[in-house]
C-alpha cells in the first residue's frame, strides 16, 4: 500500500495541486502583508481565510483525480482486479491528502520563519487553526474525489470549484446576521494583534472539515448505496454543526490570548513595558515612553512607568466597547496605544524592523497628560490635545494619527496652548493637572476651561 | 506490504477445466452478444476468432469478471464468479488485457505493472522482481522507466500484455493483444504465448488467423454469441486446403466455417 501512495504521489495531480494551492496561496497571504506584517494570529488568520478561494480548488483537483479512471478508460482493468473498492481509492485519496496538508502546513511552516526573522511573536496558538484547516482541505480533495469517480465529465472540476466559490459567497450575503454565514469561509478579521481563534469559533470549523472528511470517505471509499447515503448525511451534519457552534457577531470568533498580551519590559528605568506581540518594538518604544514620562513629570503625582494598554476582550469594532465612565487605572502607571506598524505598509517592508515614528509615540502618550487610554469616553479633544501639546513644548502634537485633527481643532490647540503658556508658571502645571485629574475621573465635558479658566459656550 | 496468504491462494489447481461455460448469456448494453454459449477450456493457448460483433470482447469481458453474465453458468478456475466470497480470490489468478488498454499517462511502465500487481494482491516483496521479468518478457526492458504516454503504440500493447502476466495467473485473457505489434514483434509475442501456456490457460481474441494457427493449442470461432467451431489450428488449414476466401489455407479455413454456419443457420 505504502509503494501504491508513493507512486501515486509522484505520479498523480496530487503534487500539481499542492504547488498550485502553495502558490495561490502564497499570493493571498503576501498580498495581505498589511495586515499580518510580524502578527502569528493575524498571520493564522489571514491563512485560514485563504480557505475561501483553497478549498473549492482542492475539491476541483481531487474531482481531477477522481475521473482518471474514467477519463483514462483504465476503469474496465481496474474492475477486473480483486482488491476492494476502499483499497483501491486509498493510494489516490492518501496522495491527495498529503500533498494538501504538506502544502498548508509548509505555508504556516514559511511564515513563522519570516515572523520570527522579522522579530515576531510566535505561539502555539497560531498552529491550532491551520491543522484544523488541513481537515477542511483533505475533506475538499476526498469529496472531489468521490464526485469525480461518480460523475466523470471534464465540466465536473471547474463546475465544482464554481459552486463552492458562489455557495460561499452566497451564504455570506443571504446569511447575514443568521448561522448560514458561518458556512464561508472567509473570515471577519480579529480586533488585535493579540487575539487568537476561539474554541467555539475552531470547532465550529472542524465540524465542517470533519464532515466534509467522513463524507468524502463514505462517498469515495464504499462500494454500495448504504454508506453513500450515510456520508452524503455526516457531510450536512457537518454543515449543520459548523452553523450551530460557531458564534455570531463581529469578534465573537476570538478571544484574547494571553500569551500574547503577556507584557515585556524594557531593561533599564523608568519601567516602559509592551505586549508580546508588540516586543520587537520594544528598543524603538522605550525610550519614546520614557520622554513622555519624563515630560509627565513636570505634573505632580506624575506615573513613573509606561505600559502598552490591553484589551480585556476581544474587539466588536464599536467605538465604546473599551470607553465607558469607569476609569481603568494603574496607580503610577500610564497606559499607551500601541500601533508600531500603524502605517502604510507595501510588501517591500516586509523585513523592515523600524516601527512607527517615535515622536508620534511620545506625543500619543502625552496627549491628554497621559489620560487618553484610561478607560473613559475621549471627551473634549482640544483640551487633551492642548494639554499634551503644553507639556511637549510644541503648539500641536504630533500624534501617530495624522488626520486626528481637522483644521479647525488644530488652531483650538494652538490658541488653548498659547493662552496657557501666558499665565503663571505654577498655575500652568495646575490647571494642565486640574485637566488630568479631571479626564481620569472621566469627565468629559468642558475640559478646556479647566486651561482657560473660562467656561466654553 | 506483508499480508498473510490464504490456503485459497496457494492451493494447487485441481479444477478439470479452467472455463467453463453453460449456456451463458451475456448482454452488450441492450443486445445479446454472448447467446447460450458452452465452452470448456484447460490449460493451453486458445485463439478465440470471430467477426466483429461476433461477441468476443463481450465474453472476454464477462471471462475478466467486469460483466455479469445474464443467464447460464460460468465457473473460472473452480469458482462459481457469482459467488462474491471468492470473487477477490480468483481475480488475483487472472490476468487481462482488454480490447482498450486504458492506463494512466504519467506513470512509467514500472509504475504501472507494479500498480496493477498491488492491485492483483501480489505480495510485497514478490513485486519488484515479478514486475521486471514481466517487463523483460514482452521486451520492454529499456523502455521500463518511460512514461506511458511517451510509448508508442505497439509498445503500450506490450506494457500492457506485461501488467496481464505479472502476476502469472492461472488465466491469462488478451483481447487484440498483438494490434499494433511490428512483425517482428509479433512473432516475439507468439513465442511468449507459448510459454505462457505451459502453465496457464490463455485464451487469445484476434482477428489474426495466422497468429492463432502459429501459436495457440486450440481454435475457438464463435458468430453472433454462439460457438461456431472448436478444433486445433491444424483442421482449420485442412478445411482451407481447397475452398473458401483468404490469402493463406488458415484464412480461407476461417471463412469456409462462417460461411457455413451462416448458410446453416
Amino acid at each position: 500500500m505504502i509503494h501504491a501512495i508513493r507512486t501515486e504521489l509522484r505520479r498523480s495531480n496530487a503534487i500539481a495541486l499542492a504547488v498550485l494551492l502553495f502558490v495561490i496561496g502564497a499570493l493571498m497571504i503576501a498580498a495581505m502583508a498589511q495586515t499580518w506584517h510580524r502578527q502569528w494570529l493575524l498571520f493564522s488568520y489571514v491563512q485560514a481565510s485563504g480557505l475561501f478561494f483553497l478549498a473549492p480548488l482542492a475539491l476541483a483537483g481531487g474531482a481531477m483525480l477522481g475521473r482518471r479512471e474514467a477519463r483514462t478508460r483504465a476503469d474496465e482493468l481496474m474492475g477486473s482486479t480483486g482488491r476492494p473498492r476502499w483499497q483501491k481509492v486509498t493510494p489516490p485519496a492518501a496522495a491527495l491528502a498529503v500533498a494538501v496538508t504538506v502544502m498548508h502546513l509548509l505555508t504556516l511552516g514559511i511564515g513563522a520563519a519570516v515572523i520570527g526573522a522579522t522579530g515576531g511573536f510566535l505561539s502555539a496558538g497560531g498552529i491550532l487553526p491551520a491543522l484544523v484547516d488541513v481537515t477542511v482541505l483533505i475533506g475538499a480533495v476526498w469529496v472531489g474525489l468521490a464526485a469525480g469517480r461518480a460523475w466523470s465529465s471534464p465540466l465536473l472540476p471547474p463546475a465544482l470549484a464554481a459552486l463552492a466559490l458562489v455557495a460561499q459567497v452566497g451564504v455570506e450575503f443571504t446569511g447575514q446576521g443568521s448561522g448560514l454565514g458561518n458556512l464561508t469561509l472567509m473570515l471577519q478579521p480579529p480586533g488585535s494583534a493579540w487575539e487568537s481563534f476561539n474554541a467555539e469559533a475552531l470547532l465550529g470549523r472542524l465540524a465542517l472539515g470533519a464532515g466534509l472528511l467522513l463524507g468524502g470517505l463514505l462517498l469515495g471509499f464504499s462500494a454500495s448505496w448504504l454508506p453513500r447515503v450515510a456520508g452524503v448525511a455526516v457531510l450536512a451534519t457537518g454543515m449543520v454543526l459548523t452553523v450551530v457552534i460557531t458564534p455570531l457577531g463581529m469578534g465573537a470568533r476570538y478571544q484574547v490570548n494571553t500569551a500574547a498580551q503577556r507584557l515585556v519590559c524594557a531593561d533599564g528605568t523608568p519601567q516602559v513595558c509592551v505586549t508580546a506581540v508588540h516586543a520587537y518594538a520594544l528598543p524603538a518604544v522605550a525610550p519614546a515612553a520614557r520622554r513622555a514620562l519624563a515630560m509627565l513629570a513636570k505634573l505632580p503625582g506624575a506615573p513613573t512607568r509606561a505600559v502598552e494598554w490591553r484589551a480585556d476582550a476581544p474587539a466588536t469594532f464599536h467605538s465604546a466597547q473599551f470607553r465607558g465612565r469607569t476609569p481603568k487605572l494603574e496607580p503610577g502607571t500610564v497606559t499607551f496605544r500601541l500601533e508600531p506598524d500603524h502605517r502604510m505598509l507595501s510588501t517591500g517592508d516586509l523585513f523592515s524592523l523600524e516601527s512607527a515614528a517615535p515622536t508620534g509615540l511620545t506625543a500619543d502618550i502625552v496627549n491628554g497628560a497621559g489620560t487618553t487610554m484610561n478607560g473613559c469616553q475621549l471627551g473634549d479633544t482640544a483640551a487633551l490635545g492642548a494639554a499634551g501639546a503644553w507639556l511637549m513644548g510644541v503648539d500641536v502634537l504630533p500624534l501617530t494619527d495624522q488626520f486626528a485633527y481637522d483644521e479647525t481643532v488644530r488652531a483650538d490647540i494652538a490658541a488653548t496652548v498659547q493662552a496657557l503658556r501666558e499665565l503663571p508658571e505654577q498655575e500652568q502645571v495646575r490647571r494642565v493637572t486640574a485637566l488630568r485629574d479631571a479626564a481620569n475621573a472621566c469627565r468629559t465635558s468642558d475640559l478646556r476651561s479647566i486651561l482657560t479658566g473660562e467656561p466654553t459656550v | 506490504m506483508v499480508r498473510a496468504v490464504s490456503a485459497d491462494e496457494v492451493a494447487p489447481s485441481t479444477e478439470a477445466w479452467q472455463v467453463e461455460a453453460i449456456g451463458l448469456r451475456v448482454k452488450a448494453g441492450s443486445r445479446l452478444a454472448v447467446d447460450g454459449l458452452d465452452l470448456t477450456l484447460g490449460p493451453g493457448v486458445h485463439g478465440l476468432l470471430g467477426p466483429n460483433g461476433a461477441g468476443k470482447t463481450t465474453l472476454m469481458r464477462a471471462l475478466s469478471t467486469v460483466i455479469k453474465p445474464k443467464d447460464g453458468r460460468l465457473r473460472l478456475l473452480g469458482r462459481d464468479i457469482t459467488d462474491r466470497r471468492s470473487l477477490r480470490a480468483l481475480r488475483s489468478r487472472l490476468g487481462y488485457l482488454p480490447q482498450h488498454f486504458g492506463f494512466y499517462p504519467r506513470f512509467t511502465v514500472r509504475d504501472y505493472v507494479e500498480y496493477m500487481a498491488w492491485l492483483r494482491e501480489m505480495p510485497a516483496t514478490a513485486v519488484p522482481a515479478a514486475t521486471q521479468r514481466a517487463i523483460d518478457r514482452v521486451g520492454l526492458t529499456d523502455r521500463a522507466d518511460s512514461r506511458l504516454k511517451s510509448l508508442s503504440g505497439g509498445m503500450l500493447r506490450r506494457a500492457g500484455i506485461a501488467q496481464a502476466i505479472v502476476n502469472e495467473p492461472d488465466l491469462l485473457l488478451l483481447d487484440e493483444p498483438t494490434a499494433g505489434l511490428d512483425p517482428e514483434q509479433r512473432v516475439e509475442f507468439r513465442e511468449l504465448l507459448r510459454d505462457l501456456g505451459d502453465a496457464s490457460c490463455v485464451l487469445v481474441s484476434t482477428h489474426l488467423v495466422e497468429d492463432v494457427v502459429a501459436a495457440c493449442s486450440n481454435v475457438i470461432l464463435v458468430d453472433q454469441g454462439r460457438l461456431v467451431f472448436r478444433g486445433l489450428p491444424g483442421d482449420l488449414v485442412r478445411l482451407g486446403a481447397k475452398d473458401g476466401i483468404g490469402d493463406s489455407a488458415a484464412e480461407r479455413g476461417y471463412s469456409v466455417l462462417l460461411r457455413d454456419h451462416r448458410s446453416g443457420s
